[in-house]
């Protein structure tokens, strides 16, 4: 580097002029050379990234089996739909169906809220309930130490080992000492420390992309399709930055500080808070400010307002009265059994419309709780960038709530058009003399309702995740930035 | 030269440091916020309890006008109620349903069918909560480690290792004194800290603060055994710190959630979709089975008419069969959900961070082992009501008024206690790895002397 800087005084003067770029290559070369000698810090790295395999293999496997599962599930519950034969249309309404949630083969990278969320829902008329069956239920205290996956050790061990392999490598005796040397040689401040920064990026970079490497058979064992690969790449660009952000706090604050011990509680205790902490307690805070109903108190208000109307003063009763009063001067008859159709068909979808409409109303409240607690924890990237990094991570595997939700609104539009379908058949239909009700062969009559399963648009994922995005790159310009006073620091000092 | 003298000097370093103080402060703050938060979901689960009870008494109360008209028998709402520590771990609390309805004439799967356990955000409900455990079990080592790292490593790195040793002291209880020395700074402190932010939140049950502590303290003992050994292998202050973070890592996070994802692979849980709609099916072969034997076969009419009708009885007797014949799916599916229940609470063994966890579990009430307990009492509620309904159908007599309003209801029986097997268990876990820790330190000792 000394030959690269240094001019030389031989006549006739000649200047070689030298960028900076190669400069700065050559210092990452150097520190490169001198993170691989030391071998525990790449062995570590190696064991974590056998962790994350392991990991991701059990999680490919489960999800396998889980996406058998469900096809096979959603066949059997198909066959006894259609096998109920001619009965009356709303006892099929009460036996209902299961409808299974999709299985995201990125789910294998980032598992996301797979866990926390119903697997399944139940539809039957009248009501709409919650997704079920969440693999979280039925385990043991073992089960709260869920979570280790390719994602989270790039959240929060890769940040981890950026710090362990950078802290050193402008703080203390030793490499102060190189640094002044270096300094003396000519070398421009700007060049070291970007040469430092370089290097950790790159090792970063490697690290992000064995990660997603490792995880590339499981998610293709899975089928991925374009949009998969599309989210792997955003996935990847979003850890690259996040990475590069702890590269450039490390640096910034190994030369901010002389001793390598100073440097080191300082990066640690942020690594601690911003990855461990924030995480933590940001959701219990944003539940403790935006709190969610208990679940008995959402059905019993579900209840009272699908019995009584939004005011409570509009009982349901008296609507139907005002329906059933409607029709009865429409056809100029005196009596429901006079009507041309069955009136029992038209106050069960009625019911069905009310209820649905309550429902509705009740769940979107309740996702607005939710989406203000999300805002909430939000607040809390100041101190941290995972707080931003595990939503884009979740959107883009479709393991968030917004993948969940667009299922469960596809679901709740088949389980409608399932039960007024019905509705419709009984209120078209009036019971055979003599008999109780009309039946009807409920495959024939349900046969061009079918579900198709939703999914999110990518366009609509980057929409709603650019916030995120913008915090991440915020992060990686102060951290950048912070690292450059750094370096101007180490320059005036030097 | 003393132990006492070892020790008191230790202990005179420590209290100089000013890290100490501002980690014990650090820890008093965030297990306060944890205690309230724990204390703030008891209040949550109680104000859910008590609105179900109300629905109970409203539903009972609009009841009582039909009771002399026609045979009603309601079941109790069974709910289950947080334990007397409950402020201290949510643990399983979210994972198992905590009321169920008991009508005697609902099968098995009638109990929980329209319960919803849990409609918190699944993103906060992932994060995990913040509770006096979580604080214990993740944060608790994390201070141990922050203020015992430098156990020996400092005296290497200053050079005085070797002037100490050379004064009349064996070098095993040099060590072990130190050791001592620390958790008596640092464990007792943190444990006071501790029970008094649990007791504060609520959790006053003395059988269970004592229990609390015991878990602290082995817990720490843990800890602090673990610093002891990293300090006969590693020289510089530093290398300490990394490799305690790095146990720390593998103890609390990496071991724990490798573990579980093996025993998904091994033994992953049965399938409870798989089970509904097999158990749907089922149902629905045996009932239209019966419905066309019903047809086929109609009851005589009695004369004079019985006072409860006889498709009650039929009712009944269609019941009790349909449950006969799905017991035995129901107890393979059970079966195949306690085995793996019980390989996940033996492999728990081996994990310090997860048996500390279980026994904080079981201390505050809010453990598996309690919530199957409140399972398989509504369940025996439910087949004592069916019963009485029976009997009620033999006599063919109505329920008084009288005898409507003292219907038993639902209380839970405490299965356990602060001192129960699984947390003994779990105490014995943690003094045997450390008793392990410790014979491997014993057997190294001779590294305290390498400078």
């Amino acid at each position: 580097m000394a030959e690269m800087t240094r001019t030389t005084t031989h006549l006739p003067a000649r200047t070689v002029p030298v960028t900076a770029l190669p400069q700065t290559v050559g210092v990452a070369a150097t520190q490169l050379r001198l993170m691989w000698r030391e071998r525990r810090l790449f062995w570590i790295a190696l064991a974590v990234l056998l962790l994350a395999g392991v990991s991701v293999a059990t999680s490919g496997a489960r999800l396998s089996a889980q996406a058998q599962e469900r096809h096979a599930v959603a066949e059997r519950e198909a066959r006894l739909w259609d096998s109920q034969g001619v009965i009356d249309p709303h006892a099929a309404a009460h036996v209902g169906r299961a409808v299974p949630a999709p299985v995201r083969p990125l789910a294998a990278f980032d598992p996301g809220l797979s866990d926390f969320v119903g697997s399944s829902v139940f539809i039957e008329g009248h009501a709409q309930n919650p997704a079920r069956h969440r693999p979280i239920e039925g385990g043991t205290a073992l089960s709260r130490f869920g979570g280790f996956s390719a994602a989270w050790t790039l959240q929060v061990v890769a940040p981890l080992l950026i710090i362990l392999a950078g802290f050193a490598t402008m703080s203390g005796a030793v490499a102060r000492e190189r640094l002044r040397q270096e300094l003396g040689a000519g070398a421009s401040v700007a060049v070291l420390v970007g040469g430092r920064l370089l290097a950790l990026a790159m090792a970063a970079g490697l690290l992000t992309l064995f990660m997603i490497a490792v995880s590339l058979p499981a998610i293709f064992l899975q089928g991925a399709g374009a949009a998969e690969w599309v989210g792997l790449a955003a996935i990847g660009g979003a850890y690259a930055l996040y990475l590069l952000a702890f590269c450039a706090l490390t640096v910034a604050v190994s030369g901010l500080f002389p001793a390598a011990r100073t440097a080191l509680v300082v990066l640690l205790g942020f690594w601690a808070v911003s990855t461990l902490l924030v995480p933590r307690i940001a959701p219990a805070i944003a539940e403790t400010l935006a709190p969610t109903p208990s679940a008995p108190a959402f059905r019993a208000a579900v209840t009272e307002e699908a019995k009584n109307g939004v005011s409570g003063h509009d009982p349901a009763d008296a609507r139907l009265d005002a329906v059933r009063a409607e029709l009865l001067a429409r056809y100029e008859v005196s009596d429901v059994a006079d009507l041309p159709l069955n009136f029992r068909g038209v106050a069960l979808e009625f019911g069905e419309n009310n209820s649905t409409a309550t429902y509705n109303r009740h769940f979107e409240q309740l996702y607005a709780v939710y989406r203000r607690q999300e805002i909430i924890q939000r607040v809390f990237a100041i101190i941290s960038p995972t707080i931003v990094l595990q939503p884009w991570s979740r959107a883009f595997t479709g393991t968030d709530f917004n993948a969940h939700l667009t299922y469960l609104r596809g679901v709740e539009d088949y389980r409608y058009r399932l039960i007024q379908t019905l509705n419709q058949e009984v209120a078209a239909n009036k019971p055979p003399p003599g008999k109780r009700y009309h039946l009807a062969d409920i495959a024939t009559i349900t046969e061009d309702v079918v579900y198709t399963p939703r999914r999110q648009r990518l366009a609509d994922v980057a929409a709603l995740q650019a916030p995120n995005l913008a915090i991440l790159l915020v992060w990686v310009v102060l951290a950048t930035g912070l690292a450059c006073a750094s370096a101007l620091r180490l320059g005036r000092h030097a | 030269m003393s132990s006492v003298a070892i020790a008191s000097y230790e202990v005179r370093r420590l209290l100089r440091d000013r890290a100490l103080p501002a980690l014990l402060i650090m820890l008093l703050g965030l297990g306060g916020y944890a205690a309230w938060n724990g204390a703030d979901w008891v209040d949550k689960r109680e104000a859910a309890i008590a609105l179900v009870k109300a629905q109970e008494q409203q539903r009972l109360a609009f009841g009582r006008k039909f009771v002399e008209k026609q045979l009603l028998l309601p079941g109790p709402r069974a709910v289950l109620p947080p334990g007397t520590m409950a402020p201290l771990s949510i643990g399983q609390a979210d994972a198992y349903p905590f009321s169920a309805e008991t009508a005697p004439m609902g099968d098995y799967t009638y109990m929980f069918k329209r319960v919803w356990a849990d409609i918190g955000s699944p993103t906060v409900r992932a994060a995990g909560r913040f509770d006096l455990a979580f604080v214990i079990v993740f944060l608790l080592p994390l201070v141990i480690l922050a203020a015992s790292y430098d156990l020996w490593s400092r005296e290497r790195e200053r050079g005085v290792a070797a002037m100490v040793l050379s004064q009349p002291v064996a070098a095993g209880p040099l060590i072990t004194v130190k050791a001592l020395a620390r958790g008596l700074v640092v464990v007792l402190p943190a444990t006071a800290i501790i029970l008094v932010v649990a007791a504060w939140a609520g959790a006053r049950d003395p059988a269970g603060l004592v229990a609390l502590a015991l878990v602290v303290i082995a817990y720490g003992g843990f800890w602090l055994a673990v610093v002891l050994i990293i300090s006969l292998f590693a020289r510089r202050s530093t290398e300490t710190a990394i490799a305690a973070g790095a146990v720390w890592l593998l103890v609390v996070v990496m071991a724990p959630s490798l573990t579980l994802a093996v025993v998904d692979l091994v033994a992953p849980a049965p399938s409870e979709m798989w089970f509904a709609t097999d158990l749907k099916s089922r149902k629905t072969e045996i009932v239209e089975r019966q419905r066309l034997y019903r047809a086929a076969n109609p009851a005589p009419v009695r004369t004079p008419a019985p006072r409860i009708p006889d498709r009650l009885r039929d009712f009944y007797a269609d019941l009790v069969a349909l449950d006969n014949e799905i017991a035995s799916l129901i107890a393979a599916h059970q079966q195949a959900r306690d085995a793996r229940r019980h390989l996940l609470d033996q492999v728990r063994f081996l994990l310090p961070s997860v048996v500390v966890q279980d026994a904080l579990d079981r201390i505050a009430g809010s453990d598996a082992d309690r919530a199957r307990a409140f399972e398989h009492q509504a369940r025996a509620a439910q087949l004592e009501r069916r019963r009485l309904y029976k009997r009620y159908l033999d006599r063919d007599v109505l329920l008084t008024v009288a005898e409507y309003d003292q219907l038993p209801g639902f209380r839970f029986r405490e299965t356990g206690g602060a001192f129960q097997a699984g947390v003994l268990a779990d105490l014995a876990a943690l003094l045997i790895a450390i008793a392990l820790i410790l014979s491997a330190a014993w057997g190294l000792r001779g590294r305290v002397a390498t400078p």
